[in-house]
């Protein structure tokens, strides 16, 4: 019992800065849903059984566009795709839960949960208390400032003029700068960011972040394909 | 307090495509074995859709948008998200006044 509380204390002081800086994004997500039509409870409603905000974000950009069933679908599937790899990773290591545990903490997995149980791997088990002192506030704070965000959104009646409609921008710079450091990341982005706006200036409409994002793809897919030759050649 | 049925067929789709790349990875993916290729367009994918997002719409709005989409990056390399939100928005709105 009380080691498992050390487990839960564990996990939540490891997550405390994420969740001082996630808050804000709560409220962006919040207020652009309700000035994308949604209602309060509707905008409360998706992040809680979402539950991933470049996903909600990118999906609600698509919202109103024709086809916009489609649109949403294949907008969370691209950024969430990432998902696939962290809890293929993820799943051996935490085979030793319970099952309906089990598949709690891979239906919650957000991008710090997996970061720290993959550190929490390195050097002990991970123990289902560890993951929940993660994963319970981050979403218990993710659907609260969605939920007050949405709230405040609606008294918003010219979100330009309070530079809101530019907080979309922003938000993804955040949230792409840690992969753009990474280690053959440039020319993927640069592929990538080079097509989407050729795709939009030439006026493809909504299918621009699919092209461009197929072009980067297409060029990691590449650059392994030729380092995978070079080793076999050397 | 509205619910509209346009909205939540829309965040059921959007639910359930989430909730499938989550189960979909500790179900499927850990018994495939990728060759180098697809994992590394795999593992690419977050990248290049979020860069696919953001660089159309930071740089083909105006100046103002892209002068302030630009410092925000700057800003980023070191600041936490609600810097680089606030930091963003504030330039957005100044150069707007000033800028085309």
């Amino acid at each position: 019992m009380t080691s498992s509380r050390h487990e839960f204390l564990d996990g939540f002081r490891l997550i405390v800065p994420i969740l001082i800086a996630q808050t804000p994004f709560g409220f962006i997500v919040g207020a652009t849903s309700v000035q994308k039509g949604l209602s309060v409870l509707e905008a409360t409603i998706m992040s809680a059984t979402v539950f991933a905000g470049a996903g909600q974000m990118l999906a609600l950009e698509v919202w109103h566009q024709p086809k916009a069933w489609l649109l949403v679908m294949l907008a969370a599937a691209s950024v969430n795709i990432r998902f696939l790899l962290q809890t293929a990773s993820i799943g051996p290591k935490i085979s030793h839960f319970p099952p309906f545990k089990r598949w709690l903490a891979v239906a919650t997995m957000t991008d710090p949960a997996w970061g720290m149980s993959e550190m929490r791997h390195l050097t002990r088990p991970i123990r289902p208390a560890f993951l929940a002192g993660i994963s319970l506030p981050i979403y218990v704070i993710w659907v609260a400032a969605t939920a007050v965000g949405a709230f405040a959104g609606q008294f918003i009646d010219d979100p330009a003029r309070y530079g809101l409609d530019f907080a979309f921008v922003c938000i993804f710079i955040s949230l792409v700068l840690p992969f753009w450091k990474r280690s053959g990341a440039v020319p993927v982005a640069a592929a990538s960011a080079l097509v989407a706006i050729g795709c939009k200036l030439a006026g493809l409409g909504g299918l621009y972040v699919f092209i461009g994002a197929l072009a980067g793809v297409a060029v990691a897919g590449f650059m392994a394909h030729r380092n995978a030759g070079a080793a076999d050649g050397a | 307090m509205a619910l509209d049925p346009y909205n939540l067929m829309l965040i059921a789709l959007v639910t359930a495509v989430t909730l499938a790349t989550r189960l979909g990875g500790a179900l499927i993916m850990a018994r495939v074995q990728l060759g180098p290729s697809a994992k590394a367009a795999f593992e690419a994918m977050p990248v290049a859709v979020m860069t696919a997002v953001l660089a159309p719409a930071a740089l083909t709005q105006g100046w103002a948008e892209a002068l302030a989409a630009i410092i925000a990056v700057v800003v980023g390399l070191r600041a936490p998200m609600y810097v680089v939100l606030i930091t963003g928005m504030v330039c957005v709105v100044l150069f707007r006044m000033w800028l085309p």
